[in-house]
């Protein structure tokens, strides 16, 4: 599917909007394209976009340097540099910090903040030579379905700019759908970059927990969370994630050594002999019938390129949301303690004691959600309520894990939708926290056994609405969902 | 089950002060989520695993490095003075 | 009405590592503010702690030091609550499984005994960093964040103290065990040992016992204050029973803060607001298994503790419980007397020596036994002259303060003055002519039968030759002459 060189001398703007990471690759090694050029194109499309009426919003900021970095890369490349990323552009999601730049999480308790340090995942894909756009928007602090609770606005999704993109990394998911950025990062604490990917028609890979540092992404539900990638193709996931996996970071006890940075080219691989399993509660009446045709679609071919499909029996998946929900809000209510005002961020003016100030700030600070998740964090974790919810929740998710080991022993990986809906409308569940919270029912047991996870765009709907398809492994065997995706990619993509 | 006094307890650990409006409202949304919670009820908790484990040896060597500039404390700080980060005074005699 | 007085100590103790708890940055005393701080200990958002190994080991020692089982697999929570000085909005702590527990100390009691106190667990913490309010007329507080993410210990009895003076003792006897294994340097001025104590009283009244409110003692920053605090505090409750006859049951546990200056303590938090920690495994740590091999190796370094001392000294030696107590109570003393009693047949006799006659000397100048200017050795030399006869017991108490003051060696000492032991018999011989012809009453008492009058004959042979005769020839002599 790569461009034939000759097409891209003669492209404009818009096509060389249209390329995936890796065709941007060749092109560069190729000299027929400069980074330059890539970042203007991008910064265009951005500009254009920003002057629509219901513009997508992707983005909180395009960075004024963008095409600095980038003429940087292409000296370098001159001088016979040959990073593995030498001047492809990548949006970062505003919860990933890069040294001296803003880094926000959508939130107001953090207006102004400029990261003193860069996350490791940064540094790596730095030193490789990616050139940054700019920060992608996202629900505040990551906590969201839609992207809807943003102190930017709300994200638009680019099929259709009354329905959302999906959240949390739905700025991510949108810029690339869009075209104003090749490839994006994103974080998936409970599906925040498979769902946006689903509902924006891109793919979405969240790594198994482990796989990348979490040094410098803002933290949400530190058991849960994992940076992941917003791509327009499976082999751009593969290309970044070879280097932003390069091995165990000492500055984060969590992560592991995965090797994938020496996995080779992708290859397309037949699937005979891969036994796939269908999990019957991801595939139930409750789940949307236009979704439920794509993911039929998806089986049949699964089949017919040589897999084994069987639908599989796990109960235990319809308590994830309630686990996710305990979970995740009681890590979160910890995590984000530390924004008091005192040290960093903004701090409320006129509290006329520490008292005062902290509530304020606070107060000021947070949006619905963030408060909502904050006040049921603390709950759970309360005493006389510990037991019953934090606990139980934990025990509960020990139980899901034997249980998913054991289907793992009988099938070499999970298929389901990624989202039981398409993407609904804009302020559609914004005040019924709990309908936007089922939205993740898909998605989460994969952050809750710490298994990598992919959405891949399975189809649409008749209205033309993106629907993702999401396959599932165990721990670490990303490639095998990378090359079932390739396979499925050089088959339907284009 | 959430009743005016636990949402000022939970508001008290939170360091939240919520609106009247607000607070009324959040607490029958909390309601809410907390009975669709009562889905784990059905489950056996299983005990949480400790083998994923590290070893003493496999922690970090204990070497020191070079810490902050100052000058970059300064500028995340909303309030700095002679090296200090400065908050409204703290009112106890809790400390050393 | 009789009561009891009832303390339990927590104790803090920052441990003597190069770099902090969970980051890298420089764990020292002092420095201009914030200067020793980094994303990690400022918990800055993104940051991840790692830990220090060097904290797992020193807590083993210590552990292993107090006679603690050492946990097979330990791990850290977080422990919320809301001040200035803790930049995450919680300690990184442990709760359920303390890599320490069920450890003892022996100490000395106020009435002369040994007191086993228990010791519950003893667990890592990072310490927070320093509120300073400045008299800059504002009404503002300074942060300096250094100190935050030291790593910590806290070791928490039993309330098995039974006076303020144990308490004081209790925490003499930490401060020897963890300096002799190395992990702190338990210095009360930089605050590297802090002593919070939760201390009530037992009342006895009419064949019944009843509980005063436990109060928590903070801010006591040296043994004396801790002595005085506790004091202060006794009569306080004393004071409080028979005014209120105020029940922990009904008062439960207040926090009081002492103020040294005023030799008060005063009410800092009634009632124990229900504080809520929250308590959570920290999901940024995995937990850390410790292997038997890798305590088994500790135990080595751990070395001669105080207590394991004091089982030998009592086993081996034959020495009594209370001057073994004596004898550990610094490991520099202890040091010394095994150094002096080394290959000796009797260390007890150099334990009474160094009880009595050291021992004074070193607290009639307040010098400790590492300051002496005798060394073991030189001590040891001197009782060997003892042995060989060349001097008497008596005459080497003299010679002993000689070589303190003087730094000399004993045998030089003896030389110069001519206090070698009068071995000949004629001389001794001629003495107790003299006493026997000069005391001729003394002399008739014994001749009838009175033993005790040759006690003082033989006072006045000692006398007459300057303390140097040889004892045993001299009675053997009088006896002799006396038949
Ligand atoms: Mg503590
Ligand atoms: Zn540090």
């Amino acid at each position: 599917m790569s461009f034939p060189v000759f097409w891209i001398s003669m492209m404009n703007d818009r096509r060389l909007n249209g390329l995936t990471l890796s065709e941007m690759r060749r092109a560069l090694q190729a000299g027929e394209v400069s980074s330059v050029e890539l970042v203007e194109a991008f910064r265009n499309a951005w500009e254009e976009d920003s002057s629509n009426e219901k513009p997508v919003n992707g983005y909180v900021e395009f960075f004024a340097d963008a095409a600095q970095q980038a003429r940087k890369a292409d000296e370098a490349r001159a001088a016979g540099g040959h990073g593995k990323l030498l001047g492809l552009p990548i949006a970062v999601k505003d919860n990933i910090q890069i040294a001296g730049r803003l880094t926000t999480c959508a939130s107001n308790i953090l207006q102004g903040y400029r990261a003193p340090y860069s996350a490791t995942v940064i540094e790596r894909l730095e030193a490789a030579g990616a050139v940054f756009l700019g920060r992608a928007n996202m629900d505040e602090f990551a906590m969201g379905s839609s992207c809807e609770y943003s102190c930017y606005g709300a994200v638009r999704n680019p099929h259709d700019r009354d329905r959302t993109a999906g959240g949390s990394s739905g700025g991510s998911a949108a810029l690339v759908a869009a075209k104003q950025a090749p490839f994006a990062l994103g974080s998936d604490t409970g599906g925040s970059v498979r769902l946006p990917a689903s509902f924006c028609g891109v793919y979405g890979l969240k790594p198994s927990y482990g796989t990348l540092s979490r040094y410098g992404l803002v933290a949400f539900g530190s058991s849960l969370d994992q940076i992941g990638f917003l791509a327009r193709s499976v082999e751009d996931l593969q290309l970044v994630l070879s280097v932003a996996a390069a091995g165990v970071d000492p500055r984060d006890q969590t992560s592991e050594k995965t090797g994938f940075e020496n996995a080779g080219p992708l290859r397309a691989r037949s699937l005979s002999g891969l036994t796939i399993g269908i999990p019957g509660q991801l595939v139930s009446e409750a789940v949307d019938p236009q979704v439920l045709q794509v993911f039929d679609e998806f089986r049949r071919w699964l089949e017919s390129a040589g897999a084994k499909t069987r639908v599989i029996s796990i109960p235990v998946l319809d308590a994830c949301v309630a686990m996710y929900y305990i979970i995740a809000p009681a890590e979160a209510s910890s995590n984000l303690s530390r924004f008091d005002g005192v040290k960093y961020g903004r701090r409320a003016a006129g509290a006329e004691n520490l008292d005062a100030m902290y509530e304020k700030t606070r107060e000021e600070g947070f949006g619905p959600e963030v408060k909502r998740r904050i006040l049921i964090g603390n709950y759970v974790l309360s005493s006389g309520y510990y037991d019953a919810y934090y606990k139980k929740a934990q025990g509960v998710r020990a139980l899901l894990q034997q249980r998913m080991d054991a289907v793992f022993e009988e099938v070499d990986l999970l298929a389901s939708p990624t989202s039981p809906t398409p993407p609904f409308r804009l302020g559609e569940k914004v005040d019924d926290p709990l309908a936007m919270y089922l939205t993740d029912i898909c998605t989460t047991p994969a952050n809750l056994t710490k298994s990598p996870a992919l959405s891949l765009p399975g189809g649409r709907t008749s209205d033309g609405l993106p629907v993702g398809v999401q396959l599932t492994g165990r721990r670490f065997c990303e490639m095998t969902l990378l090359e079932t995706a390739y396979s499925w990619e050089r088959e339907h993509a284009g | 089950m959430i009743d005016k006094q636990t949402m000022r307890n939970l508001q008290k650990l939170s360091r939240l002060k919520l609106e009247p409006d607000e607070e009324q409202s959040l607490a029958s949304q909390l309601e809410n989520i907390l009975s669709y919670f009562e889905v784990l009820g059905g489950y056996d908790a299983v005990d949480t695993d400790l083998k994923a484990s590290v070893t003493p040896e496999d922690l970090r060597r204990d070497d020191s490095a070079p810490a902050f500039n100052r000058e970059v404390l300064e500028s995340l700080a909303v309030e700095f003075q002679d090296g200090h980060f400065v908050v409204p005074r703290i009112l106890d005699i809790d400390d050393e | 009405m009789k009561y009891e007085v009832v303390i339990g100590c927590e104790v803090h103790v920052q441990l003597q590592t190069r770099s902090k708890a969970f980051c890298r940055c420089p764990n020292t005393f002092g420095g201009e503010p914030n200067s020793r701080v980094c994303p990690v200990c400022m918990g800055l958002p993104g940051s991840l702690p790692v830990t220090n190994s060097a904290m797992i080991e020193a807590a083993i020692l210590a552990g292993l030091a107090l006679d603690c089982d050492i946990a097979g697999v330990t791990k850290f929570d977080r422990k919320h609550y809301v001040y200035p000085d803790l930049p995450k909005g919680y300690q990184i702590s442990q709760f359920d499984m303390p890599i320490c527990t069920g450890g003892h100390i022996d100490i000395p009691a106020s009435d002369g005994s040994l007191r086993r106190v228990r010791i519950i667990r003893v667990h890592m913490e990072e310490d927070a960093g320093k509120n300073i309010h400045p008299d800059d007329g504002r009404s503002v507080s300074y942060l300096d964040y250094n100190r935050c993410g030291t790593p910590l210990l806290e070791i928490v009895s039993e309330p098995d103290l039974r006076a303020p003076q144990e308490a004081s003792a209790y925490v003499q006897a930490i401060r020897e065990i963890l300096r002799a294994v190395g992990v702190s340097d338990c210095n009360m001025e930089e605050g590297s040992l802090r002593c919070d104590a939760n201390i009530n009283l037992w009342v006895y009244e009419d064949g019944k016992k009843y509980a005063t409110p436990i109060a928590e003692i903070k801010n006591m920053n040296s043994f004396r204050s801790i002595r005085n605090a506790l004091e202060y505090e006794v009569k306080r409750q004393v004071r409080e029973w028979e005014q209120s006859r105020l029940l922990l049951e009904v008062a439960g546990k207040t926090t009081r803060g002492y103020l040294e200056a005023k030799g008060i303590t005063v009410l800092q938090r009634a009632k124990e607001e229900a504080s809520d920690y929250r308590y959570f495994p920290e999901p940024d740590l995995k937990p850390i298994s410790i292997s038997r091999e890798m305590i088994d190796a500790l135990k080595a370094r751990v070395g001669a503790l105080p207590a394991e001392r004091r089982r030998r000294y009592i086993g081996e030696y034959g020495i009594t419980e209370q001057d073994a107590l004596n004898l550990t109570s610094s490991a520099a003393m202890a040091d010394f007397f095994e150094a002096a009693a080394a290959g000796h047949p009797e260390p007890k006799r150099i334990s009474n020596f160094i009880l009595a006659e050291v021992k004074k000397y070193l607290n009639q100048r307040s010098i400790g036994v590492d300051e002496l200017a005798v060394d073991a050795r030189a001590f040891r030399r001197l009782i060997d002259l003892v042995d060989a006869g060349k001097i008497s017991g008596k005459i080497a108490k003299e010679v002993f303060v000689d070589m303190a003051d003087t730094g000399k060696d004993a045998l030089a000492i003896i030389e110069e003055k001519g206090l070698i032991q009068i071995d000949n018999s004629d001389a001794i011989a001629q003495a107790v002519d003299e006493v026997i012809v000069e005391n001729p009453d003394s002399a008739a008492d014994y001749k009838n039968g009175k033993e005790k009058a040759i006690g003082f004959l033989m006072g006045q042979v000692m006398k007459k030759t300057k303390g140097k005769a040889n004892p045993a020839m001299a009675i053997q002599l009088l006896r002799a002459k006396l038949k």
